[in-house]
Formats: structure tokens, sequence, C-alpha cells
């Protein structure tokens, strides 16, 4: 196992090299030059020629960009992504402080998804072709299809500013965290709770939870005990893949809710041609999404006994 | 002196005074009853009239405390959470780095100016207690202030301003407006006379010297050292109020600095500002900034969106004030380097083919205000011949197209000339339905326009390769200097403004002793000059301008505009309880 987890983590880095080297280069192929955007407000006559030159040159602009990103990757290695051009400090301060907040919302996010989305595929799976059954699919259709901000913007209205029962502005209270977890794990729930009830109620026609039941188990035992557990490895698949997706659904939810985080920072970056800070967050959720995948593999194995990584 | 407020050295909450009050005498009672137990009846009866009267004392004291309270502070503090766009959030707190207004509003809190711009557009001196210009206007003698400190407890004098005008030149500063208006160009040095007066020298006339000292933030030099490049995440200045926290990209916070000794003109009252705190919360979407007031989430609005205005303007519960702003408005340069735009009759046919009355009252129910020149008439120096320059006239368009030898294609409807049709492209950032308005409007005539909304940076990429017909380009400044940026020819360069392209030997000279003439009447001569010879050759394309709504609880009080719509006081700024 411990192997295996080493080759995966060094498996990451010629993935992290050429998520690198992709952003790099659609950045710098983007219009716009970030000295200029840099000194945007400035007016004629003070912004010489000159004076952008010597700014380019300040900020490495200048030279040839296989040089350039040669430096990224080598200050990069070093723990050093960096000098926000716009910002004017480190990237690796301005990444960290908003990726914990990008991890906070898409954990939060998740335990939403899983939350609403298993006891519905559970209820679904169990009440198969009933009231309740059309009930779960029908939240699970409303999940899947429901733009993020337009179900962001929808709870805002509906329960922040009619009801007053929850912010609308997340801010730094722990309340304001409620709203933009459930918009961002309804879309997942609705997935999960799909995938648990096909699962769950594949399982449950299997022949060893009819011995089970043969066996006098009681049906509790049966579904806690024996259908739940193999039911829910495809589900642990696919909440390692919303939990990356949710990494990048965080941008419109922390738009809508005005949150802090990466999606908000990469968007400034880009608008700013800030490239330093969007190559910086983007190899740190390039890097989680590898990360978290490695994690539901090892997961796999815990789940399910017959699971072994050689 | 009210023995009552003596007794509980003026602390202002009601129920804490009488709680104060109680404990002080039930402390007295007990001494009473200590001191009784080894006398005899004797003392008894004169301990027992202490205490009764002891007791009458404090049932005056709590009957007469809120009076006498509100007479010496009135219920003026409390907490003013602010909500405005996200996009206004600033890259740096220094106002001496970042050029946004937002920037030098948040830095007013903490850091008084030198000179006060007033509400009614009046240089005051503030902490400058004077000032003097030599007769060839090249030197600025500053005469301080001598009793303030920042916030740090260092003193503010000549060399604390030294330092701070010689950061904001130096280049490595990467100021990226702040130094213009204080004149890096013709800047020569700074020196200190004595502790309370510095010299300023220039090589040339600077006549934006007071507008950039009204909203340069002078930091404390020790803590500038002290925090480095993080120091406009710790700014410290003279000022009513203390960062306390930055979350980026959710909110800012300031406190109440209790030992500050503020007056007019700065504020009405003297002292301390009332408020206890003031946040400002960033809030991304538009449909939220609308509704979050109502929610009671905050008490205070900046930029609430023109869609909602009318829910809170009839709403009793709420007060909307509108802030209007100087520069340039909403308007579209055309480029004159190409046709068929370098055909000033073609230009001058657009300016008669659309109504900005008619465009403000069907796109925004008449909220927005009307620009008919280069700038809006909020400006300095406002030029109000532009308002009758070009009355709508949709027949007066067609006789210059006409004349420009633009002929009708009638199976298209859209004129061509040697084969190529009238067809234009508008460039915007953003309100996208005054491209569509203006379409229907030139379609009318025979023009065909084509909108097209780009992000920043390609705005400015294709602003600098001439890659447009109509670009977006607003300036804002108090002063009228703007106009210098956007139509003095030289200004066509990476990182310049003058993006129509148009060249006038007249103009630029006129633009260019705005630059060099010290005297204020001379100056607006020639800037109106400019005015009418931007408007007479049709160079731009004035529209509307959206004036700054404020939106607040009726609770807030005290709250008082600048002399141009971004820009309030805070100090006078209380919370109804």
């Amino acid at each position: 196992m411990i192997k295996y987890i080493g080759q995966r983590i060094s498996a990451l880095i010629p993935v992290l090299l050429l998520v690198s080297a992709t952003v790099f280069a659609i950045l710098h192929a983007l219009p716009g030059d970030p000295v200029q955007l840099m000194l945007a407000g400035a007016e004629a006559g003070l912004v010489t020629p000159e004076r952008m030159d010597e700014l380019r040159r300040s900020l490495g602009l200048d030279r040839p960009l296989y040089e350039q990103f040669t430096r990224f990757i080598v200050n990069a290695l070093r723990g050093d992504l960096g000098q926000s051009i716009r910002f004017q400090s480190p990237v690796s301060e301005l990444v960290g402080e908003a990726a914990l907040h990008t991890f906070e919302l898409s954990l939060a996010g998740l335990a939403a998804a899983l939350l609403i989305g298993l006891p519905l595929g559970i209820v679904a799976a169990l009440r198969e072709n009933t009231w309740a059954d059309t009930l779960s699919t029908f939240v699970a259709l409303l999940g899947v299809s429901m733009p993020l901000f337009w179900l962001g913007q929808l709870l805002i209205m509906v329960v922040a500013i009619n009801l007053r029962w929850l912010p609308a502005i997340s801010g730094d209270q722990a309340k304001g965290l409620i709203l933009p977890a459930v918009t961002l794990g309804f879309v997942s729930a609705g997935l999960i709770s799909r995938l648990m009830r096909a699962s769950l109620s594949e399982i449950l026609h299997d022949d060893f939870i009819r011995t089970a039941r043969a066996k006098g188990a009681s049906e509790r035992a049966v579904v806690l005990r024996h259908a739940l557990r193999n039911a829910f490895i495809p589900v642990l698949t696919v909440v390692g893949l919303q939990f990356g997706g949710m990494l990048s659904g965080a941008v419109v939810t922390e738009t809508v809710f005005s949150r802090p985080g990466l999606g908000t920072l990469i968007v400034k970056g880009i608008l700013w041609h800030d490239y330093p800070i969007v190559q910086g967050a983007v190899l740190l959720l390039a890097a989680s999404y590898v990360l978290v995948n490695l994690c539901v593999d090892v997961m796999y194995a815990w789940v399910d006994p017959r699971v072994h990584y050689a | 002196m009210n023995p009552c407020r003596k007794a509980h050295g003026g602390n202002r909450n009601d129920g804490r005074i009488s709680y104060r009050i109680k404990e002080k005498f039930a402390e007295l009672s007990y001494a009473a009853r200590d001191a009784v137990r080894p006398e005899g009846s004797g003392s008894m009866k004169r301990m027992r009239r202490l205490v009764i009267c002891l007791a009458v004392l404090a049932v005056i004291c709590s009957l007469a405390a809120p009076a006498s309270l509100q007479a010496q502070s009135p219920a003026r503090r409390g907490n003013l959470v602010m909500a405005t766009r996200g996009s206004a959030e600033p890259a740096s707190m220094d106002g001496q780095v970042d050029p946004y207004a937002m920037t030098w509003l948040l830095n007013s809190f903490v850091a008084d100016p030198l000179v006060m711009l007033t509400a009614a557009g009046e240089y005051k001196p503030w902490l400058a207690s004077g000032w003097s210009i030599s007769p060839n206007g090249q030197i600025w003698t500053l005469r301080l202030r001598r009793d303030v400190k920042f916030q740090d407890g260092t003193p503010f004098n000549a060399e604390a301003v030294k330092f701070n005008i010689e950061r904001v030149m130096n280049p490595e500063t990467r100021s990226a407006l702040m130094a213009n208006y204080l004149g890096v160009k013709n800047y020569q040095k700074v020196e200190v006379v004595n502790d309370s007066t510095v010299k300023l020298y220039y090589g040339a006339p600077v006549p934006t010297v007071l507008w950039g000292l009204s909203i340069f933030p002078i930091w404390s030099p020790a803590a500038v050292r002290k925090f480095g490049r993080d120091f406009h995440q710790n700014l410290v200045g003279t000022g009513a109020f203390k960062m306390a926290q930055w979350v980026k990209g959710s909110h800012v916070r300031f406190t109440r600095v209790p030992t500050y000794s503020g007056g007019p003109p700065a504020q009405e009252h003297t002292g301390a500002a009332y408020l206890d705190s003031v946040t400002i919360k960033w809030v991304g979407e538009d449909a939220v900034l609308g509704e979050v007031l109502r929610s009671g989430e905050v008490n205070f609005v900046m930029e609430l969106p023109a869609q909602v205005l009318g829910s809170y303007k009839n709403n009793p519960e709420f007060q909307v004030v509108a802030g209007y702003q100087p520069g340039a408005g909403l308007q579209f340069v055309m480029n004159t380097s190409r046709p068929p735009l370098d055909d000033v009759r073609v230009r001058r046919a657009l300016r008669y083919a659309y109504d900005q009355d008619r465009m403000n009252q069907s796109l925004y129910d008449g909220n927005y205000v009307v620009v008919k020149g280069p700038v809006t008439k909020y400006t300095r120096c406002y030029w109000k011949g532009a308002e009758e320059a070009y009355r709508f006239d949709p027949e007066r368009s067609k006789t210059l197209l006409e004349e420009a030898g633009w002929r009708v294609n009638t199976r298209t409807g859209i004129r061509e000339k040697d084969g190529r049709p009238a067809s234009i492209t508008i460039v915007m950032l953003h309100h996208k339905e005054i491209g569509e308005y203006l379409g229907t409007q030139f379609r009318n005539i025979g023009v065909e326009l084509r909108v097209e909304v780009v992000p920043g940076p390609v705005q400015l990429q294709r602003a600098a390769a001439g890659q447009f017909d109509l670009m977006y380009e607003r300036l804002r400044s108090f002063e009228p200097d703007d106009l210098y940026s956007m139509w003095y020819s030289q200004n066509n360069f990476p990182g310049g403004w003058a993006w129509s392209r148009f060249q006038d030997a007249t103009l630029d000279q006129t633009l260019q002793r705005t630059q060099f003439t010290a005297d204020p009447r001379e100056r607006c001569r020639l800037f109106t000059d400019a005015q009418r010879m931007i408007t007479e050759q049709a160079v731009q394309m004035p529209t509307l301008d959206n004036p700054i709504y404020y939106a607040m609880h009726k609770s807030v009080k005290g709250f008082k505009l600048g002399a141009f719509g971004a820009w309030f006081f805070v100090k006078d700024m209380y919370v109804e309880r």
C-alpha cells in the first residue's frame, strides 16, 4: 500500500508540470499586458514607455517565455510561487489564505451533498417505485439540472432576504457557511442519490443478501451491515470526483455569496493578467484534485477488503 | 459638576450606569452596616439617616443620569456595516500605490490628509495648517500642525511628510496615479525647513497639487518601515479609525480611535468619531447587493444598483442619497484614424442621431445623469455650451451622411460608400444596453452598429492597437485634468489615454497650457475652450453617467457626501439606537 501511495504521489509531478505548462501557455496567449494593467489609471505623461519597460524588467516579464516558465517551476519546487503582480504580495500567502476558505466551503458542500444525497438514495432504493422513490428522483433531477448561481440567488432571496434565517453575505460567521454549502452540495446530492439508489437497489437483489435474510438476519442488519457497505463503493468514486468538482464549482458559489477563496482569486488573477496568482492557484487545485483521488483509491481498500494494491 | 456624572465616570451605557450606582450604593450600605455594629443606637440612627440620604441621592442620580449623559455624549455610537460592489475591493489598501477612489476613501478613515476637500469643493487646511505658493508657482510651502501624532504614537512632523512625499515619488513604490497628481513629472525635491514646515520644489507649476494633497494619505514612517511590503494590510495614519482586520474578498473593518481629536472642517463635531466601527463587506452579485440592506445584514449600501432604487425610495425605513460624479461619464471615444469616423461629417451625424434624455428614461427610468459633453456637469470648469451642441435631429444626421457620400442601399437599409457598408463597432466593458440602444438609433439613419462587450485587458489591447470605431473610455477625478489625459494627442502610447488618435494643434496647445497654468481662472478658461473644440469636432459620444446611490437604514445618521459622488465623510456618522 505504501509503495502504491508513493507511486501515485510521484505521478503527481508530471501532472503538475503539464498543468503548469498548459496554464502558462494559455495565460500568455491571452491579449493584454499586465504592466499596462498594473498602471491602469496612471495618466499619460507619467507612464512612459521607458517606465513600462523598467517595470516589465523588474517583474521578469521581459525574459523569454521558456525562461519565465523554468524560473517559475524551479521556484515552485522551493515553495516560492512568486510575487503577485497586482497585489504585490507573495503568491503562496495569497493562495494559501484563499485555499483555506475554498477547502472549508468544499468540505461543507461535500457534507451537505452526502447529508442530502445518501438518505434520499437509500430511501429510494428501499422504497422502490413508491412516492418516496419518485420524490427522490425529482429532487435529484432538480439538483442536477439547476445552475449553481441560480440556486444560490434563489436561496439568498428566500432564506436570507425574505425569511432572514441565514446571512446572505457569508462574512466570517460560521452560519454564513450554511447557504453556500447547501448550494454547492445540492448539485452533487442529486448525482449521489441516484447512484446510491441504483447501487443499493442492485445489491439488495444479490445472492449474498438473500443468504443473509435466509440466515435470519434482521432487515436492519441486512441493509446496514451487508448492503450499504457494498453499495457505497461506486458512490465513493463519485464522491471523490465531486469533491474535485466542488473545488472548481466554488468559483461561482464564492461569487454569489461574496466569499473569499481560490475561485475569486483566480478570476481576479485572470482579469488583471496576474500570471503568478493564476499559476499558483491552478497548481494547488490540480494537486488537490489528484490527492483527493488518491485518498478515494486508498479508501476503496478500507471499504472493500477484496481490493489490494501491490 | 453633576455628582452623578462623577460617580459613574462618564459611562455612556445607561444599563451599566444604574448597575454601577446600585453597586456603589450597596458598598456604602455594607460600610454603614459594618460601622453600625460596634456603635450604639445613636450611631445607628445617624447611619440610618446616612443610608436614607444616600438612597435619595442614588435615586436622583439614576433619574438624572440619562439626561446628563445625553448632553455630554449622546447615543451617537454604533457600528456601520456597509456593503458595496466586490469589484471595488482594492488590490492594495495603500492609496499611495493603488489608483482607485475606493482606496482613497478607505484611507481617509485611517489617515487625515494635509488638505481637506470640503463638501462644497473648497480646499481647507487640515494637517497642513496653511500653505503658500511662490510667485512662479513652482515652490509650495506647507506649514504643519504641531499637535498631531500617528496612531502608533510617533510624531507627525515635517520629516514624516518628507518621507511620504519621497515614498510616492520613488518609482519603486509603483504609485499608479497619486504621484502624478502630486506632479512627479516636474518634481525636483522636498525640503524640511523646520519641524513644522516643508517645501516642495517643482520645475514647472503643478495645478493638481491641492487635489493630490486632499486624497494623499500620510502614513507613519515608522509603520511603513516596520511592516515593509505588508504595510498596506496594516495601515497606520493619524486618522479617526484604525484598520483592524482585512479578510480579502470578504470584508475590511476599521475601529474607532478614542483619542482622536478631530474638528471642523474635517468633521462637524470636535473629538473622536462617533462610530465604534466601520465594516465594509464586498458583495459579488448586484442582485444580492440590491437586497442585502432589506435583510438587515448591513445598514448602509454604497453603489446600490439603479434597478432596485424604486423599492428603497418609497420605503420610509430607508434613505437614498445620490452622489453625482465628475469626469467623462459613460462616453465612447471615436477612432478618428480610420473610416468612416475619420470624417467629421460622419462623426457629427452620429451625434445628432440619439437622444440621451430618452435613453435615460427608457433604460434607467431617468435614474442616470444625462451627459452631453466631454465631461459631466459635476466637473470643475464644465462648459455648458455642450448641452446645446447636438440636439436630437435624425434628419440632419441623414443629410450629413449624404454629404459625406454615404448612400442608402435600399436592399439592406444600410448606407454604403465605395462598396463599403456603414458598419461600425462599439467596444464596451459593461452597460451593454446603451450599445444596443445606440444600435437601434443608428439603424434609423442607415448605420449598422456592432456591440462588443469585452473584459478590461482586451479593451486596453484594442485601444492600444486602434481596433475599434467607438470605445468606452471613462476617467474620473475632481479636477478636469482628465481632459488633458484623453485629448492631448501626445498621450497616445501604451499606458496613455488618448485613444481617439485625434490630432489638432490648437487643442493640443490649449491642453498643454492647462498643465503649466497655476491661475485657476485661466485654467478653467483653457479647459472650457478644450471642451468646446472637442465637442465641435465630435470626437466623442457622450451618453449618460451612473450616479453612486447610497442607501441606508433610517437609523444611520450624519451621512454627508463629499465634493464628488464617490466620497463621503464618516466621522459625523452614527447609528441611532
